[in-house]
């Protein structure tokens, strides 16, 4: 089987389109997080021209509420998950010149007033809270460190903690959780191991451990699980292949087989990836699928940073300069 | 970016008709809206400046009551419905979708309400109510469930209620994590005496499904924050009994061995624990789960692990019982890593696993228990003959 791109762009764009039907009512809260899947497969696929830059910006710029942070729509309330899309969003673009980032900041480090050490979204115990309701979890903490990251204002939090946190959440298994004793699990594996990647410290991981459960996950049809015994799903392409890549230890799994795994969880007629073959498509597998594709080095697709989730191209235009 | 792992219900994507639950879906089909249809407030609900919206509180109020009648009364239990559906395909309405276009209509008008409330930062019982029916269709939208919380704030609400308003959303969809939160965040409010109520939720919504993320982890943040240990380590075993490969239950176990103030921690337990797991391993060597957890009874301690008969001797009787043995040789080659020195006999069980066209009899015994694992385990023979160029030097 083969990439099916041109259909997959085609399908994209389709949804980025629809805006009256119940799917997308249903989506309306998360609308920034399901633009950031459907720009970077754009992106990976050397197609993000296809999309109207500017009405997109100006609807992320309305998205920003007045703590800084960012809903996942116009009308909701902020929250860390949005932000970082709307931060990614806007790299992609290439035009995080629009962006205010003090006042971005100051939703992740001054949003419920500061104490001694840590402040705003961080927590005594290094952890990050989601929003002002306080839910945490080790997504909060990639979702702030990216972010701070990609803004270059890492220093502005207490790393140490933070990354203290979340080596907490480790597990006999290698793995990690969404709190400390929490069950190891795919999603979780990537938040923690890229935190750990973007703060430089990996060391912290018991990469022969964590690298043999990764390569575990692969299943007889060849995709990935996100736990022992759970089904293969297009998505554990992005979250084990990433983690396997930054702890550099992907080549324990084997590759041509998840290829196929993934190419055949194509719609070949409409375009669009599922979780599994013959599943209905979406825009968030079609990320994984096509991101994970990149991974494995599909011949044609654009390489992707398994830390940052965006192209290699806009990563290094942040870090390295243009 | 949005994280929604696997465990959660990829929700917005769900086929409709997990989001529409079965008992809200019109039997008949009118083109046209009923006559005393309120007509909702204007489309373009977000003016900068609040005063700018007036809510006609006689419709919103007529909504509402319209709204409990088509709903029937109160939330299914908890049984009727099965929890995150897998691979269903969204539901086909055929080439005329006038069902999908009346579900289009109602969620549109309970989110224009919604907002009309939200907007004007009204926290009335009406309110209250709103936010029900906008969670009743889309338990995701986490802005619908922070208004909810400022509004029982505000009203000082009977949590009780709030904790079965929770459950009869978690009947339909437990797999999300704004309930959840939502939950943690009245459990918080009631502090211990929501302990027992908390255990006794998780336990009804992991019958359903045992591997349940949020469930989990709500459970451990009960039993940390509100105690309740006493039961736990039953609990963990009657779930492994239920299904012994079961990965949540045997990490459920290692969190209560560990860290219950009950039980004296990983040493006192390790001897009774190593027995229970063997006898797990010995009634199904391809478990991943036991093998993971033997290791970390040992937790780091290699010398005893190395040291304990009972790991080798399970290892041993894996191997002359002819069944999947990845997870002993695997052991194994760990052990004979940390300087375990095999018996005789095991090094003749191990050799006679080679296969027969095999013709490298000089090999020491952790590069064989390589070879046979690349060519068992070929997906994974990378990790295996990365495994083999590993090999201390001393360990032959």
């Amino acid at each position: 089987m083969k990439l099916e791109e041109e259909k997959h762009v085609q399908y994209i764009l389709s949804v980025e389109k629809r805006s009256n039907d119940l799917e997308s009512l249903v989506m309306d809260h998360l609308k920034l997080s399901g633009a950031y899947w459907g720009l970077t497969t754009l992106h990976l696929l050397g197609r993000l021209s296809s999309v109207d830059q500017d009405r997109i910006i100006d609807w992320v710029l309305k998205c920003q509420h007045e703590s800084g942070g960012f809903a996942g729509n116009v009308g909701h309330d902020p929250h860390i998950l949005h932000t970082l899309s709307a931060v990614q969003v806007l790299a992609l673009f290439d035009r995080m010149d629009v962006l205010d980032v003090d006042k971005l900041c100051s939703c992740i480090l001054l949003y419920v007033g500061s104490s001694s050490d840590v402040a705003g979204l961080q927590n005594e115990d290094g952890s990050f809270s989601g929003d002002m309701w306080g839910e945490i979890d080790t997504r909060f903490s990639y979702c702030s460190i990216c972010c701070l990251a990609l803004l270059h204002r890492l220093d502005e939090i207490n790393i140490e903690k933070a990354v203290s946190y979340i080596v907490s959440c480790k597990n006999l298994d290698g793995g990690f959780g969404c709190t400390p004793g929490a069950e190891s699990h795919a999603g979780q594996i990537f938040c923690c191991v890229g935190a750990l990647a973007i703060t430089g410290c990996l060391s912290y991981i018991d990469k022969d451990l964590l690298g043999w459960w990764l390569c575990e996950r692969q299943v007889k049809s060849g995709g990935l699980n996100g736990r022992p015994e759970k089904l293969p799903d297009v998505c554990y392409s992005w979250w084990v292949l990433s983690s396997l890549i930054m702890i550099d230890r992907v080549d324990w799994i084997d590759k041509n087989k998840l290829s196929q795994f993934i190419l055949e969880c194509q719609d070949t007629e409409n375009g669009g990836i599922s979780d599994r073959p013959d599943d209905a498509v979406d825009v968030y597998h079609t990320y994984f699928g096509i991101a994970g594709l990149s991974h494995l080095e599909y011949p044609g697709l654009k390489a992707i940073d398994p830390a940052y989730a965006l192209p290699v191209e806009v990563v290094d235009r942040i870090f390295i300069g243009k | 970016m949005f994280i929604p792992l696997k465990h959660t219900t990829k929700f917005p994507y769900l086929p409709l008709s997990t989001i529409i639950p079965q008992s809200k879906r019109p039997t008949k089909i009118n083109s046209a809206p009923p006559s005393e249809y309120p007509i909702p407030p204007p489309k373009t609900v977000f003016p900068t400046n609040r005063s700018d919206l007036s809510i006609d509180d006689a419709k919103c109020d007529v909504f509402i009551g319209r709204r409990r009648r088509l709903r029937g009364g109160e939330a299914p239990d908890l049984h009727e419905e099965r929890v995150g559906r897998r691979g269903a395909r969204p539901q086909d309405d055929g080439p005329n979708p006038v069902v999908q276009i009346v579900y289009t209509r109602e969620f549109r008008e309970t989110m224009d309400y919604f907002r009309a409330v939200y907007i004007s930062d009204e926290r009335s019982p009406r309110s209250l109510g709103l936010t029900a029916e906008a969670i009743e269709l889309n338990p995701a939208n986490y802005t619908v469930w922070h208004f909810r919380r400022l509004v029982l704030e505000t009203l000082n609400s009977n949590l009780q209620d709030e904790l079965k308003f929770i459950e009869s959303v978690a009947a339909k969809i437990s797999k999300n994590y704004q309930i959840w939160h939502h939950r943690r965040w009245v459990a918080e409010k009631l502090g211990t005496e929501a302990t027992s109520a908390e255990l006794i939720f998780t336990k009804k919504i992991l019958s359903l499904d045992a591997k349940n993320y949020h469930a989990w982890s709500h459970r451990q943040w009960v039993l940390r924050a509100l105690g309740g240990w006493e039961d736990e380590l039953d609990y963990c075993c009657q779930l492994i009994e239920d299904d012994i490969f079961n990965n949540s239950a045997w990490n459920q176990r290692y969190f209560v061995i560990t860290r219950s103030p009950l039980l004296g921690g990983l040493q006192a337990m390790r001897d009774s624990e190593v027995d229970y797991t063997i006898e797990a391993i010995s009634l199904h060597p391809e478990n991943e789960s036991p093998w993971r957890y033997l290791r970390g009874l040992y937790k780091g301690d290699t010398v005893t692990l190395t040291s304990d008969p009972r790991v080798s001797n399970i290892c041993n009787k894996v191997l002359k019982s002819n069944r999947s043995h990845v997870f002993a040789l695997n052991m194994l080659l760990d052990l004979l890593c940390y300087g375990f020195v095999p018996c005789e006999e095991l090094r003749i069980t191990i050799n006679a696993l080679k296969s027969s066209g095999s013709d490298s009899p000089d090999l020491g015994l952790a590069s064989t228990i390589c070879s046979i694992l690349e060519s068992v385990d070929p997906m994974r023979s990378n990790y295996w003959a990365w495994r083999r160029t590993n090999i201390p030097f001393q360990v032959c």
